[in-house]
């Protein structure tokens, strides 16, 4: 039993190379304003604007897949950041420290320097502290969002203050860019950006197939330009040819994981020093890990250019990370649902308590609510001190075994 | 003939064998200490079980292996998980739906079965309170008596003393200021008990019949003792609690292959 | 023994040895003593202070005062004084040194970094964070699971040709990794040097260090490996205080001598 590669991966790789070439030239020629914009930030704004944007968040899980995150994370702490807070964070500043980047693989020797740094803190708070590290090193502005949280049902009120906050964003970020926002530029971009999300979520979606034809590690992979090039065409283009082969496994009966037995939901944060082991792991045990939270954490379904900053404050609210437990839950039982997923497996993130949705009885709840098996392990997203491959193993293979024995009485019950 | 079976379980401190027969009746067991080199530890242990019981090597018809070096027995026909052949072991002895707390060398578990003996969820402890039967060897060597002299020696509290159960790092320094204030040892080998039943208590909700295995409960019964008084009922122990992973990987091997040569024997 | 000199000791009780000094005025070091911590410190430091006593080749009574430091100083009995470990270490380096300094004080455990001016004030200190707290307790379990008496760990430290990663800042959770390595079949050379270095790393993970940097405490004693790996990993030279172990005992015999 083994894991079969996608094909796109090639062609994952010439996008993702472009984009950052792209970055890096911007950056050292001046050639375009550089700006640093959080995961699900308001990248759509400085898109329209002309601006170039690096995500730290994708830099740093670059180190945490590279495994060279733990090498750097030191240098933080010895300034003061520490052991407990985000390891992103702590990763990039230490690299900073270094004066390493992942990037240097594709030729980009130090880091994008920004002209502003822009966050939305629906996330956590570290995305803020992280960037204003850089602000005071380049005395560069740093401005955002100030996300709401718990949010139960969104309403008009609550997009209305998030909205406001991204309009008023525009004056700073014109002035540095040295433009002007018009109506069709900024629309044009979030169609482009609404397209892409659309496309990822249909591609997401076909893992709801069985057998599934992707997992939630290569969703890991792929995402790279949902987070990272949203509202640029490449990335659309990328995730066309991504859906077509998906879809072709699909109608092929071609399955991520031979022989598959079991399917799971992932909910947290990946372990990216872990993601190869983790996924040979299931792959060995015949499971497929079909859909998680994270990988769905880029479908930004609200955006519309008829209502440009609202729609994209609605979307920024919908997100999973800062909706109340009620909706979370309702969410994946949802999800449990539409991808028949016979198990879940909780993340508990040392440093991401955001991402880490275990720590508040949610498993146990759902275990009951939905009579269904769940397990949780430790990690966290980068520091692989926070991992151990042996509990994580054994822990992993006896849940699988607890699902051989429910099917097997499932089974002897129902003949 | 009878067809024999066996079961390895290598753990992070010591190696454990058992020999069963067909009709799961436990004819010899060994415990090793495990040290560095777990195939060698395996193969003593296997030895001596077979010795224990009398019987040939060319005889046993099948080892199946289970624990922290599953992986690295290199003689081990198959492997399950410590989670699966506790479970097993356990429901050997004890029928109906149960709790299962295992206390380790390094870690502690809670495996909860149906009344048919199925697995209905598992918890390990968090990696923070790891270290649960090295931590009582740490405390041994604090309170300068040996290990096997350490549970005569908490018998003879005079005081019940608190102990936190958050990190065996931090109790340990707080073992050293008890000492340093002068505290009683009895009491303070007392306390680190409890600091181990306490990790345990934080781990789930126990409800029903609870049963431990592991060797901590093996070689260190006050700990059931202080479960029960905790938990307001019985903790049963079964037969040879230190052996029963290895027991279990034993059955395992008994019900996957033994079953099915029996189905294809004349 | 010149009938007008001050003969005094000191005993530095750690959480992994009891260390006992004998200093004469105007002499320097007359007796020491290195006494593994174990069960009640009053016996082990009995046991410390007489040594120390019989090297130098006196009795009690021929003592002007006793003073004691470290972990557990108040179980020294008729100790005239208790003084503060870090201005122990930091009396005790600058006996040796003289000048404005970064001291790191490894011991059984609680390591810390010192920082000191020209005169020997203490400017600064700054402790590991908690997990990592047992550092030097760490050093001698590694030597148990690798079956090797802890002083012999640096040995088998210096025939490593490929450090194991041994990452975890909590010393629980590195035990674990020890013991998979073994399984999976590192070299006990290689995980001996591994140790070392993940005990460097939590040093320099504490900050503070500026130049000159020196070693203070029972690993600069035991485990120099970890001296090597911290200047790699700051790229300022460390270096050990002559007699590092007995540091703390030094400082706090100084202070009333």
């Amino acid at each position: 039993m083994k894991r079969r590669v996608l094909e796109s991966t090639a062609s994952l790789k010439e996008t993702m190379v472009g984009y950052y070439l792209e970055l890096g030239q911007a950056a050292a020629t001046k050639s375009a304003p550089v700006a640093w914009c959080t995961s699900t930030g308001p990248v759509e704004i400085l898109r329209a604007l002309g601006y170039r944007v690096h995500f730290p968040e994708n830099h740093s899980s670059m180190m945490g897949a590279a495994r060279t995150a733990n090498d750097y994370m030191t240098k933080a702490h010895a300034r003061g950041y520490s052991q407990d807070i985000c390891s992103y964070l702590t990763a990039d500043i230490g690299a900073w420290l270094a004066g390493e980047t992942p990037f240097s693989a594709f030729g980009i020797d130090e880091v994008p320097k920004p002209d502003v740094l822009v966050f939305n803190t629906n996330q956590c708070r570290d995305v803020r502290d992280w960037y204003e590290f850089y602000g005071r090193t380049w005395d560069v502005p740093v401005i955002g969002v100030e996300s709401l949280h718990m949010i139960e049902t969104v309403t008009d009120v609550q997009v209305d203050a998030i909205a406001s906050q991204m309009e008023d964003l525009v004056p700073t970020l014109e002035e540095i860019a040295g433009t002007k926002l018009t109506d069709d530029r900024f629309g044009e971009i979030l169609d482009l950006s609404k397209e892409c999300v659309d496309l990822w979520k249909a591609c997401m979606a076909m893992a709801a197939s069985r057998p599934a034809p992707l997992t939630f590690f290569d969703g890991t992979i792929h995402m790279g330009p949902v987070v990272t090039m949203r509202g640029m065409p490449a990335a659309n283009e990328y995730y066309r040819l991504f859906l077509a082969e998906l879809q072709q496994r699909v109608d092929d009966g071609v399955a991520a994981v031979e022989g598959e037995r079991f399917r799971l939901y992932w909910d947290g944060m990946p372990v990216w020093g872990k993601l190869r082991e983790l996924s040979e792991l299931f792959a060995e045990l015949a499971t497929t890990v079909v859909a998680s939270t994270y990988c769905n954490s880029w479908i930004f379904d609200a955006l519309d250019r008829a209502d440009p900053f609202r729609s994209m404050a609605r979307a920024s609210l919908e997100l999973f990370i800062v909706r109340s437990d009620t909706p979370k839950e309702s969410y994946v039982e949802q999800m449990v649902r539409e991808f028949s997923v016979d198990g879940i497996v909780f993340h508990d993130s040392r440093t991401c308590p955001n991402n880490s949705n275990c720590r508040y009885g949610m498993p146990e709840r759902l275990r009951d609510q939905l009579d269904i098996p769940v397990i949780t392990i430790e990690g966290d997203q980068i520091d692989l001190r926070c991992y151990s491959s042996e509990q994580t193993r054994t822990s992993l293979e006896g849940f699988i075994e607890q699902l051989e024995e429910r099917g097997r009485t499932a089974e002897s019950a129902g003949g | 003939m009878d067809r024999i079976f066996a079961g390895i379980d290598s753990g992070t401190w010591t190696t454990k064998a058992v020999v069963i027969d067909d009709e799961a009746n436990l004819l010899g067991s060994l415990v090793e200490r495990t040290a560095a080199d777990l195939a060698g530890a395996a193969t003593r242990a296997f030895e001596g079980a077979l010795q224990a019981a009398g019987i040939e090597r060319e005889a046993c018809g099948a080892v199946w292996a289970t624990g922290f070096g599953r992986a690295n027995i290199p003689f081990a026909d198959g492997t399950r998980t410590e989670l699966d052949c506790h479970a097993r072991g356990v429901h050997h002895h004890v029928k109906g739906a149960v709790t299962i707390v295992d206390i380790g060398g390094q870690d502690a578990k809670v495996i909860r079965l149906d009344d048919r003996g199925r697995r209905l969820s598992h918890k390990m402890n968090r990696k923070c309170a790891a270290g649960t039967g090295s931590f009582l060897e740490e405390m041994a060597l604090r309170l300068g008596v040996p290990i096997e002299g350490f549970h005569d020696l908490a018998a003879g509290f005079t005081e019940e003393l608190e102990l936190g159960s958050f990190c065996t790092v931090f109790t340990g320094t707080e073992v050293l200021t008890s000492i340093r204030q002068g505290k009683n040892p009895a009491d303070l080998a007392r306390a680190s008990y409890r600091s181990i039943v306490r990790r345990v208590l934080e781990m789930d909700v126990f409800e029903g019949a609870v049963v431990a295995t592991g060797g901590v409960v093996a070689h260190h019964p006050v700990v059931v003792e202080m479960m029960e008084e905790a938990f307001g009922g019985t903790v049963v122990v079964p037969p040879h609690p230190q052996e029963v992973g290895a027991f279990g990987a034993a059955l395992a091997c008994l019900h996957e292959i033994g079953s099915v040569r029996k189905g294809d024997a004349p | 023994m010149s009938e007008s000199n001050r003969v005094v000791a000191a005993a530095d009780v750690g959480t992994e040895c009891v260390k006992a000094v004998v200093m004469e005025e105007g002499v320097g070091i007359r007796g020491r003593a290195i006494v593994p911590t174990s069960g009640y410190f009053q016996h082990r430091i009995e046991e410390a202070l007489d040594q120390a006593l019989d090297e130098a080749g006196i009795t009690r009574d021929d003592l002007t005062a006793l003073t004691a430091t470290g972990f557990a100083a108040e179980c020294v009995p008729d100790a005239v004084s208790i003084a503060g470990e870090t201005a122990c270490h930091a009396a005790g380096a600058w006996h040796h040194l003289q000048q404005a300094m970064s001291i790191i004080d490894i011991g059984g455990s609680d390591p810390k970094v010192v920082r000191i001016d020209d005169d020997g004030r203490i400017l600064d200190t700054k402790l590991v964070r908690r997990c990592a707290i047992g550092i030097g307790t760490f050093l001698m379990f590694t030597a148990r699971h690798l079956d090797v008496h802890p002083t012999k760990l640096q040995e088998l430290a210096a025939e490593a040709d490929n450090p194991a990663p041994i990452g975890s800042y909590c010393s629980v959770f590195s035990e674990v990794e020890i013991l998979e390595q073994l399984r999976d079949g590192a070299r006990r050379e290689d995980i001996a040097f591994g140790t070392m270095r993940s005990v460097a790393e939590r040093i320099y993970e504490i900050g503070g260090l500026r130049e000159p940097v020196v070693v203070t405490g029972g690993v600069a004693e035991y485990f120099p490996g970890v001296l090597k790996s911290i200047s790699d990993l700051t790229g300022f030279a460390v270096e050990a205080v002559p007699e590092p172990i007995m540091t703390g005992a030094l400082g706090a015999a100084l202070k009333i001598l």
